[in-house]
């Protein structure tokens, strides 16, 4: 396997779990997205100073901080929400535990077949279409904070029939 | 500190609910509790498998989640069959993650590497827009005449700064600045259409509509129904009506009027109260040109339009005024003149006066509506003076009043409103 398709190869497998950790610092999907292209573009530059013994999701997470901190230097309209401190302590932890994402997503998939019209309208307004909390709130007429601890709840109860189902497969 | 504190400030973080303080403890809780940052791991990766979920729903409608999983599974392994050939060691986990990693990678290698090439047959099929024959995928800077997968067109106008985004079942245009016209087809059963600028989003079943960004966002419609939303609001724009969208705030209607007065102009003020002056000052939410009423000496400073010939208002069911307010609390008025008799406007014409006030108690531009019926009749001191209520086939002119203290009133389109 020449350079490119070990780097394809690792890339791939790695770049949901990197979106993930890109999109829980900056809170503007466009601007992760960028950062998603530049982090590629450096990991590819730099992919002959990987070192193979090490996780590939923990250095592709380190060049992706740096260029959260760079992209940020360049936009200062891109809020950066965390601290660098912070930022490694859940780098730190990332990788516990982590099940694969294919029976994740199809576990998840299963679980949201449950949820009942209304709450599925908010998290499809939410996650398909992209609107900010207050964009949901109005469109659903509910409040701004009701609609956050409704879709907190849905997550819980969501993460929590993910869990089991993946649990349930795994004793299976 | 407890896990429901914990779970409660990760996910006011993750919706972009939480303030400093609560950043501050979220930080603090991170940094010294593993448990802390493996809660708010779990909930992030929960976040992008939710929008990953929902992405592949769009992807393949009609059937329930998991099927739709299976199905695009299904469909990837058969397109994706030659380049697991010649890449066999390579586990292709999702399609759709792969169809976005193959653009993204294969525009890097692209550029990088003489040679490399990636096959990616699922980009022209699931492209949210097209120039021509060739695909725009997510991502893609768009200029001058696209199409809408699913039917329909946008017309971007030189300078504007477009991205295409989304799938071909739910195509979402991002406008960050410039000019846009827009057409959709009836997008029946499928994902409505949406443009987010830098001020809010726009969404839309089948419609025509155009967009100017610039510091803030101007909506007009030209048919159908267009949903905007800003500000955590929303409202409907419907035929001719227009919208103004601004960051943080809730969309402003502009509604359509049936016949616009001729106020249009400085000059076309020609009666003033002594100081008073009128002059341009660019143009406004709608579109028209802006003037500036300055009413230096109050109280109940004025400025008035009259024209030689009465205009016949009898279809309108009111009078709608864009002005800025400037929230000063001050009681305003709106004059209008038919063709009567009355003693008190001998100067002026042959006119009888009717006037109906507002609070002025918002800031920024919009609309006011004075239905007919709330304007009453003034200075009604003469036997001769006609009292037959205004007759709305004969207005002869209109005046702008300001209140007790000295004050400068921005207007913009003054015309009759229809039925609400």
């Amino acid at each position: 396997m020449g350079p490119h398709d070990h780097f394809l190869t690792l890339f791939m497998r790695h770049q949901d779990d990197l979106r993930a950790f890109v999109g829980s610092i900056i809170s503007d999907w466009t601007a992760v997205d960028d950062i998603m292209q530049e982090t590629a573009a450096v990991l590819w530059r730099k992919f002959a100073e990987y070192d193979p013994t090490r996780s590939f999701g923990g250095w592709a997470r380190g060049v992706a901080a740096v260029e959260i901190r760079r992209h940020r230097g360049r936009s200062a309209r891109v809020p950066l929400l965390m601290s660098p401190e912070a930022i490694a302590a859940i780098d730190a932890v990332w990788d516990d535990g982590a099940e694969p994402v294919a029976p994740r997503l199809e576990a998840l998939a299963r679980c949201l077949e449950r949820v009942g019209r209304e709450p599925r309208e908010i998290l499809a307004w939410r996650y398909r279409d992209g609107l900010e909390l207050h964009d949901v709130a109005a469109r659903s007429g509910r409040g701004t904070e009701a609609v956050g601890k409704m879709l907190q709840r849905l997550r819980e109860a969501l993460g929590e029939c993910v869990r089991r189902q993946l649990a349930a497969e795994g004793a299976g | 500190m407890s896990d429901d504190r914990c779970a409660e400030l990760v996910a006011r973080f993750l919706d972009g609910r939480a303030d400093a303080a609560e950043r501050a403890e979220l930080e603090a809780g991170l940094s010294r509790d593993p448990a802390w940052a493996r809660r708010f791991v779990a909930t992030a990766r929960l976040e992008a498998d939710l929008r990953q979920a929902h992405r592949v729903a769009e992807a393949a409608p009609g059937e329930g989640l998991s099927e739709k999983i299976a199905v695009a599974k299904r469909t990837f392994a058969h397109r994706s069959a030659r380049h697991r050939r010649s890449h066999p060691r390579v586990r292709l986990l999702w399609p759709l993650q792969v169809a976005l990693l193959l653009l993204a990678v294969g525009l890097l290698l692209y550029g990088l590497s003489s040679g490399a090439s990636v096959d990616s047959p699922t980009l022209v099929d699931g492209a949210p827009f097209h120039a021509g024959d060739r695909a725009l995928p997510p991502r893609t800077a768009m200029e001058g005449q696209v199409t809408i997968a699913g039917g329909g067109s946008i017309a971007l106008a030189e300078g504007a700064l477009a991205w295409s985004e989304g799938t071909a079942l739910a195509p979402v245009l991002r406008l960050d600045r410039g000019e846009a016209a827009i057409q959709v087809a009836p997008r029946d059963g499928r994902s409505a259409f949406v443009v987010h600028t830098p001020h809010g989003a726009v969404r839309v079943l089948g419609t025509a509509f155009s967009l100017v960004v610039t510091d803030v966002t101007h909506l007009t419609v030209a048919s159908g129904r267009v949903e905007a939303i800003a500000g955590g609001a929303s409202m409907v724009v419907g035929p001719a009506g227009q919208a103004r969208l601004s960051t943080g705030v809730a969309p402003v209607g502009f509604f359509p009027v049936i016949t616009e007065a001729p106020t249009g102009t400085p000059s076309a003020w020609n009666h003033r109260s002594p100081g008073s002056t009128v002059s341009a000052h660019g143009i406004g939410p709608t579109g028209r040109p802006v003037l500036r009423l300055s009413l230096p000496r109050p109280p109940f400073a004025w400025v008035v339009a009259n024209w030689r010939q009465p205009l016949d208002w009898s279809a309108g069911q009111g009078i709608s005024v864009v002005l800025l307010g400037t929230g000063s609390g001050e009681s305003w008025a709106i004059e209008l003149y038919d063709h009567g008799k009355s003693t008190s406007m001998k100067d002026m014409g042959p006119y009888a006066r009717f006037n109906a006030h507002f609070i002025d108690d918002r800031r920024g531009w919009h609309e006011r509506r004075l239905p007919f019926s709330a304007f009453v009749q003034r200075d009604r001191t003469h036997p001769d003076d006609d009292d037959d209520g205004l007759t709305t086939a004969r207005i002869q002119g209109i005046a702008v009043i300001g209140g007790e203290s000295p004050v400068e009133i921005q207007v913009e389109r003054i015309g009759v409103y229809a039925a609400e």
